[in-house]
């Protein structure tokens, strides 16, 4: 067994998963589990949507043609039924994709489509469309120094003294050859990450990435702008909520789980507490850091802004 | 589906988890998984729906208290609760 940390989760894996940050402890109560074992082709109660993946109250089914069966239950335990001949890598990425997206839900969290970095203000999360630049502007946040809390999958939860906070997910970013381009670092060394065609798995250096969960300051969405400017704009009302449901990571699975209403609720906790802006950027990869020095002063700027919903949150 | 007319009985089906966002209100249904936003003359719509009644009297209600002429109420009114009706979040009878 391998033992893991992830999402603030003492997770043990029959699965040697390189992506994951190991550790030495051998919990004597997992948070999670993962083992190889048989997966049924489907549930007998939950949804039947016909589709590659089908809802229980606490378990989640899914399927992944010629790569494997992931059957995800009680927000702990995930059995993993690899197809015959499946490439090992693609099973791990599905795994800790798709796999850990459903028990991240079960848990009661919430996790949203994105890239995390943070700063004294707090996590700062940048999400929006695919290619939009979410991966590219952690890392080279991380080139000035700041550390990465996530990649793909950025989970928020309530934390202990019960304020908002951003989870650290994996090690690891996932980022398209140009932007490699763009940090000096040649793609050519790097192992390509075939899940996404042309993206690659980019190691982060030791120490760069937060280890410890960081309390929720901004939400940024990504957006192409049609001209060169730099935009920020924060939503209002109705439209935080809306924005927030567009990024989160897999909504399909939460209708019909035990834990919709308490997500839905931390949800709304979310979209009343942190900020939440429209960053609009004309996606030029020579002036990103124009974009996060940009980006570095709307903070300094919402300094108070952002300590005063923390303090009613 | 008959539409709704102002003879007809409405009342909330579903009981919603309210909250404030800036200037909105936001409703939340976990049945429905479905959050709503809704502005000042809707919020007092679903307030008063706490209580079975028909329309026309709560069109009586709602001219009388926004000072706007009863036809005019009406017409606003029957298409909101048709809205209401579709999302399910009320009975009519």
């Amino acid at each position: 067994m391998f033992s893991y940390r992830a999402f603030h989760l003492n997770v043990t894996s029959e699965i040697d998963l390189p992506a994951v940050t190991p550790t030495d402890i051998i919990p004597t109560l997992p948070e999670a589990t993962i083992r190889r074992g048989a997966v049924p082709e489907r549930l007998e109660i939950g949804s039947d949507s016909g589709a590659w993946f089908q809802v229980a109250p606490y378990r989640i089914l899914l399927t992944i043609e010629n790569i494997a069966r992931y059957l995800i239950a009680d927000g702990c335990a995930i059995t993993v039924d690899p197809f015959p001949d499946a490439d090992p890598e693609m099973v791990r990425l599905f795994l800790l994709g798709s796999a850990m997206g459903a028990l991240l839900y079960q848990r009661g969290l919430l996790p949203l489509h994105g890239s995390a970095i943070e700063t004294p203000l707090g996590a700062m999360i940048f999400v929006g469309p695919q290619g939009i630049g979410k991966s590219t502007l952690a890392a080279h946040f991380q080139q000035r120094g700041y550390r990465i809390l996530s990649d793909d999958v950025c989970a928020l939860s309530i934390g202990v003294t019960g304020r908002l906070q951003a989870l650290p997910a994996f090690p690891k970013l996932r980022l398209c050859p140009d932007a490699l381009d763009g940090l000096g670092k040649s793609g050519a060394h790097l192992r390509p990450a075939r899940f996404d065609g042309d993206k690659f798995i980019f190691p982060a250096a030791n120490g760069c990435c937060s280890d410890h969960p960081v309390r929720l300051a901004s939400i940024h969405l990504l957006s192409a702008s049609a001209d060169s400017r730099i935009a920020i704009e924060p939503f209002h009302g109705f439209g935080r909520i809306e924005q927030l449901l567009v990024n989160l990571y897999r909504p399909e699975y939460l209708h019909g789980l035990a834990s919709e209403g308490n997500v839905m609720r931390l949800a709304l906790r979310v979209a009343q507490e942190a900020l939440l802006v429209r960053v609009a950027h004309d996606r030029n990869p020579n002036r990103i850091e124009e974009l996060i020095d940009t980006l570095e002063r709307e903070w300094r700027q919402n300094q108070i802004f952002l300590a005063e919903r923390q303090t009613h949150g | 589906m008959a539409d709704i007319t102002l003879d007809s009985f409405v009342v909330r089906a579903v009981e919603l988890f309210a909250t404030d966002l800036d200037e909105e209100t936001i409703l939340m249904s976990i049945e429905q998984g479905a959050y709503y936003g809704m502005e000042d003359t809707a919020r007092r719509i679903w307030q008063l729906l706490e209580n079975r009644q028909q329309v026309a009297a709560l069109c009586r209600q709602l001219a009388a208290e926004y000072n706007v002429a009863l036809d005019i109420c009406q017409k606003d009114v029957l298409p909101f609760l048709e809205e209401l009706r579709t999302e399910g979040l009320i009975v009519v009878e």
